[in-house]
């Protein structure tokens, strides 16, 4: 050992405002998130609740509504959940108060500037990494002082060794910088504008790396260790099994960065990579299940508690939801599973099953936990809470089979052929009315939710009134260091030697040939029979326990989980991006698929800005409904110059990835004005402020010079004269509006994003 | 690059190999978890965040 604890005592005084700060912030921004959530969910039954304004249409507010329920609510709760056990378990307090300040103060600042930027169509239209540059920035800022803060604490802790919850935060700081780093990567334009630096296929490849991660870092691993803390705490009982929860910690860290590439099933993705996707999802599994037991099994002699307190039952039903949402996951990886529910409401059903239950179940135990012991009193109301959890599961009960019942038809009504081959729906308004029923059941479950969600601040409320918070300081023994190893010692210990190898074998089985893998398959069994016989050999003879040895060694330990996050993403990503891009080129040598012209790339940038993505996809998978209904599958190369793809994950609407030439101008301009024109059952928001809007020509050849910066095919001259080009495809367009006695401006947005939507399909050169 | 890796290769075995092994992989670490061993030291573990704050 490298450290031993002297006699001597230190009095240790925990930074508990920073927990309160943040767990008011959470119920807060909860609050604010979900109101969100269900204006946008009530506008699919009645389009006109956004009465026309832009910054309250769906379009804008959907990432309103994830962005503050995954980063405000789920943010804010596990930074309370962190802040409370990592100075309990660690004995000391945060190393930094300015630095807890920053975190605090400054991702509230964050959470203020996405909740404004948001609604004005200030926005990169990729999931989850909708917020534009300069507040990314901040996002990077405010994390790096959050890192610097837990890491130093872990510096100068007061006990030797590191509890699981500890590890699982760990995973969280280091996956989620490196994650929103890579997929935030973007060239600026202006302050509210930036293009991402990768296009088509490889952006979508990133964004789902990260998107998915996002799930697997941001709401899944902190909140992991927040229940390896608060379960056995609340239940009074230890961890059902400490070495299940080792497997637990590595099974997830290293196997969930593999599976983003299944939110790209039946694209036009490499095969490999989605097979890869499929076979890690279903992998995932078994770690998953490992650790909803082991938080089930803590409870085990203890479950008459549970009974009649509402904290266990939260944290019961949030894990059996973690339980759920890891069964369906790896379920609707299953290629032919994934056929039916992809871009369909079965995905939201599962999204909500994991946010309402796990995370919101969660979040609500602790905060009943925890509320009452920082101000050194009993919660409010015992009953209230259990009122609480009933209509929330309920609640979430209700949403999710709406959500299960509406998306299975969708996706059966998508599909559904006559006897004579035709398709059975053709019409997309058949499509919408069928679950319209489904749609107020969901908003009825997720007002219920909600209406728990206010019970819970008001007890909480009713808990704290009239209470001072109490300031816990205790008595611990310090933890000296006595000979620290060198580093040498430290990086070549056998635990990182084990690991190292095996992580640079399974690598090399991966990408080599035959003979490689063979050789490399041969070397993995060696190394993990190595391990169990040091293992078997190491324990019981005096000397540590293997996974003791990194275990008091923060930094190996920390390098250890880059390295297995970080293999999943080298091999998935690096070949899809050295790769030359497999272009296919005309007789003349020039690239088959030709850049917007920039009428259309200023189109394609309201198109980016209204957020339409929410609603609609441009990706044709290769089935035969979907050739009956939109046409040739995609191709990778069709999207090629999209900085950012708009591939979508969600058909709320149509796939548009075809859409020119289907119809005329003036039915977009129609359509655009007021969808229910034209389709009476549409529930698509009317865009009627795009008319009068005018593209900034004076930007545009900015723009285009951008995009040359990032490798799209524009020339010299097309830079220097894109505003002229601009105005003469848009007075075209005019004039054939004109003609029908629909007046449009040449350089209206409206204009533009028409010019877009005809462009969509027709990407070959010569054929536009 | 799997997929490339494996059609048309004669050594159709390989991803049956591979599924062996993690199979062993897991019910190794299965194993493991739940051996009845007693470790002092996982025990001290478990119980941690159960002292007093
Ligand atoms: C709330 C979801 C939603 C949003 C947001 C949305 N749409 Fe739609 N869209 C629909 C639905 C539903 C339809 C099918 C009914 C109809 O034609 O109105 C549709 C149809 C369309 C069509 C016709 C497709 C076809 O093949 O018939 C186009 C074009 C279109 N939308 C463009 C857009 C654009 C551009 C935006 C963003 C400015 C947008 N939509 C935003 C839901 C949406």
């Amino acid at each position: 050992m490298t450290s031993t604890t002297s006699s001597v005592t230190v009095p240790v005084t925990y930074d508990d405002k920073s927990v309160r700060g943040f767990i008011f912030f959470s119920v807060f921004w909860g609050l604010i998130g979900m109101l969100v959530g269900l204006l946008a969910a009530l506008q699919l039954s009645f389009p006109g609740l956004n009465f026309d304004l832009p910054w309250l249409t769906f379009s804008r507010i959907r990432p309103l509504h994830t962005n503050a329920v995954v980063f405000a609510l789920v943010g804010n709760m596990m930074f309370a959940g962190i802040y409370y056990s990592t100075q309990r378990l660690l004995k000391t307090r945060m190393a930094s108060d300015l630095l807890s300040k920053v975190h605090l103060w400054g991702w509230q600042l964050i959470v203020v500037a996405a909740a404004v930027t948001l609604p004005l169509g200030i926005t990169q239209s990729k999931e989850y990494a909708e917020l534009e540059w300069p507040i990314d920035l901040m996002v990077v800022v405010v994390w790096v002082a959050f890192a610097v803060n837990f890491f130093w604490t872990l510096a100068i802790r007061n006990e030797r060794n590191i509890y699981v919850a500890i590890w699982f935060y760990i995973a969280t700081i280091l996956t989620v910088a490196m994650l929103y780093i890579v997929n935030n990567l973007a060239l600026p334009i202006a302050g509210t504008k930036s293009y991402g630096i990768f296009a088509g296929g490889q952006d979508a490849l990133t964004q789902w790396w990260y998107g998915h991660n996002a799930v697997a870092f941001f709401l899944t691993t902190p909140i992991l260790g927040i229940m390896y803390y608060f379960l056995p705490k609340a239940a009074e009982r230890p961890v059902y099994s400490y070495r299940l929860s080792i497997v637990h910690f590595w099974g997830l860290v290293f196997i969930y960065i593999w599976a983003g590439p299944h939110h790209l099933l039946y694209t036009a993705l490499p095969v490999w990579a989605q097979s890869l996707g499929m076979l890690f999802s279903l992998m995932l599994w078994a770690p998953s299940w490992g650790g909803m037991l082991n938080g089930l099994l803590t409870l085990r002699g203890a479950w008459h508690k549970v009974r009649t307190d509402p904290v266990l039952k939260f944290f019961v039903a949030g894990v059996t939801f973690y339980g759920m949402s890891t069964f369906e996951g790896p379920l609707l990886s299953i290629k032919s599973v994934n056929a039916l529910g992809h871009y369909t409401d079965w995905i939201i059903a599962h999204v909500h099953g994991g946010a309402l239950g796990w995370n919101g179940f969660m979040a609500a135990g602790m905060f009943y936990w925890l509320v009452p012991r920082l101000f050194g009193t009993q919660l409010h109301s015992r009953g209230l809470a259990d009122f609480h959890f009933w209509i929330g599961t309920f609640g979430i009960l209700l949403y999710m089979v709406a959500m299960w019942v509406g998306g299975v038809t969708h996706g059966l009504m998508w599909r559904a052929e006559n006897p004579d081959g035709g398709l059975t729906y053709p019409q997309w308004a058949e499509v919408i009315e069928a679950v319209l029923p489904m749609y107020m059941l969901r908003s009825i479950g997720g007002t219920l939710y909600l209406l728990g969600w206010g019970l819970m601040i008001y007890n909480l409320l009713a808990t704290v009134r009239g209470r001072q918070p109490v300031a816990v300081t205790v008595t611990v023994p310090k933890l000296e260091s006595t000979a620290l190893p060198s580093s040498a010692r430290l990086i070549f210990s056998t635990p990182i030697a084990i690991s190292v190898l095996g992580c640079v074998a399974g690598v090399l089985f991966g990408l080599g040939n035959l003979a490689l893998s063979t050789v490399m398959l041969v070397f993995l069994l060696m190394l993990v029979v190595w391990a169990g016989f040091l293992m078997y050999h190491s324990t019981g003879t005096g000397k540590h326990v293997w996974h003791q040895m990194i275990e008091g060694r923060p930094l190996a330990f920390s390098i250890l989980t880059m390295l297995a996050v970080m293999v999943g993403g080298i091999v998935q990503l690096v070949p899809g991006l050295v790769l030359e891009k497999k272009v296919p080129l005309t007789a003349s040598g020039e690239y088959a698929v030709a850049p917007y012209t920039p009428l259309e790339l200023e189109g394609r940038d309201v198109y980016v800005r209204e957020g339409c993505y929410v609603c609609h996809s441009q990706m044709i998978r290769p089935f035969r409904s979907e050739f009956l209904r939109y046409g040739e599958p995609s191709r990778l190369e069709e999207s090629m110059w999209d900085h950012p793809f708009q591939w979508g994950s969600k058909r709320t609407g149509p796939d548009l990835a075809r859409v020119g030439g289907k119809y005329g101008d003036d039915w977009h301009y129609r359509h655009m004005l007021n969808p229910r024109d034209l389709v009476g059952a549409s529930n698509m928001p009317a865009y009627p402020w795009l008319r009068d809007a005018k593209v900034d020509t004076a930007r545009t050849s900015t723009k285009l010079a951008a995009m040359r910066r990032l490798g799209v095919p524009y020339k010299a001259e097309e830079i220097q004269g894109a505003a002229g080009a601009l105005l003469e495809q848009g007075r075209r367009i005019a004039e054939g509006l004109a003609a029908k006695g629909l007046p449009l401006a040449a350089d209206s947005e409206l204009t533009a994003l028409i010019a877009f939507l005809q462009r969509l399909g027709k990407n070959a050169v010569g054929q536009n | 690059m799997w997929q490339k890796l494996f059609s048309g290769s004669e050594w159709l075995e390989l991803p049956l190999v591979t599924l062996v092994f993690f199979v062993a992989t897991f019910v190794g670490a299965c194993l493991w978890a739940f051996a009845r061993r007693r470790s002092g030291h996982y025990d001290r573990m478990a119980r941690m965040p159960l002292q007093e704050d």
